[in-house]
């Protein structure tokens, strides 16, 4: 798994399919619990812990930047459809946005890892560089 | 080639799981969705047991839907917040009065508008009011619920939550909308002038 720069898909697509499992279960036995959104910043949210998650397991990837963008749009547009969290349309919408929204999370998220000590004492420097991109993202969504 | 299959043979195994699961639950998932909607009708208007589905002809866009009960209505309501739309039911006795209310689904800023699903204190001032029901703020300007004379001197005034104006005003909205459907307010209501 190693190198293989779609790596970083595979985790998209098994973080937001076990973040679509545990939404469908409350909607089934808590429906009247108030979901969140797959809007910008939950959108962030995701693929910050799919960055995270190659992070550590492969120590990242580079390039690849198409792939990365079609690929994450499939999986932001099918996974909701198929846990009938979208309708057909705003499914396509969702894949737009999602692949954008990733693509860019991916390349801002690359860029900084490039910059981060990778000594024991950074063992965290991730997770709070993706904290902070997190609460950029919130604040970006604001604006719009 | 082949390292690109793996993640799309991936999204596709996650999403005929998802799509299994789903149908496999669908079934539960309607039928819990059905009993807690009637336990949220029953809540919001005390008192009655059946609801009936009223077709709603009015031209408030704030209404989606109109249950009627044996003492009143319940009237479902969505406005525009700060963030997006916010669903709420509201209980409206026949004599016009709000008996209950209670937020659906919003999408409001966490740790200000999206308190109005827990901040009870805010909720319970809208109980008993009879609509024309006003936001106080500090601005003179800016207190109105947006409906009709809502603002007016007559206004029943309630304090908003702190640091989200815009969505206590739509919640007061909702609530202007719900009561104005009962008592007749709205023009194209299908209830008479008190509920009948």
């Amino acid at each position: 798994m190693k190198n293989n720069k779609y790596f970083l898909n595979t985790a998209l697509a098994a973080v937001l399919g076990i973040a679509l499992l545990i939404m469908m279960l409350v909607r089934t036995f808590v429906p009247m619990a108030v979901m969140p959104r797959l809007d910008i910043p939950n959108m962030v949210l995701v693929s910050l812990a799919a960055l995270l998650l190659e992070h550590y397991l492969t120590g990242g990837s580079k390039g690849g930047y198409p792939g990365v963008f079609l690929l994450s749009g499939l999986t932001f547009g099918l996974l909701p459809l198929a846990a009938f969290f979208a309708q057909p349309l705003e499914a396509v919408k969702l894949a737009a946005v999602g692949g954008c929204v990733f693509t860019a999370s991916a390349w801002v998220f690359r860029s900084m890892q490039d910059r981060l000590s990778s000594g024991p004492a950074a063992k965290l420097a991730p997770v709070m560089g993706a904290l902070g991109l997190y609460l950029a993202a919130q604040c970006f969504a604001g604006l719009l | 080639m082949k390292k690109i299959l793996f993640p799309i043979l991936s999204v596709l195994l996650i999403a005929l799981v998802l799509f299994g699961t789903s149908w496999a639950l669908r079934g539960v998932a309607q039928a819990n969705a059905r009993k807690e909607h009637m336990r949220l009708l029953k809540t919001v208007l005390p008192g009655s047991e059946t609801f009936t589905l009223e077709p709603y002809t009015g031209d408030d866009a704030n209404i989606r839907s109109v249950h009627k009960g044996e003492n009143g209505f319940v009237i479902e309501t969505c406005t525009y917040g700060y963030a997006g739309e916010i669903s709420m039911l509201i209980g409206v006795s026949s004599q016009g009065r709000v008996t209950g209310l209670t937020v659906l689904d919003l999408s409001e800023t966490l740790g200000l508008g999206a308190n109005a699903l827990k901040d009870h204190e805010f909720l319970a001032q809208f109980l008993n009011t009879g609509g024309d029901v006003a936001i106080r703020t500090g601005d003179a300007d800016a207190f109105s619920g947006a409906t009709g004379s809502a603002g007016s001197d007559d206004s029943t005034y309630v304090d908003g939550i702190t640091g989200a104006t815009v969505t206590s005003k739509a919640i007061a909205r909702s609530v202007n909308s719900a009561v104005a459907y009962v008592t007749g307010a709205d023009a194209d209501s299908g209830a008479t002038s008190w509920g009948g």
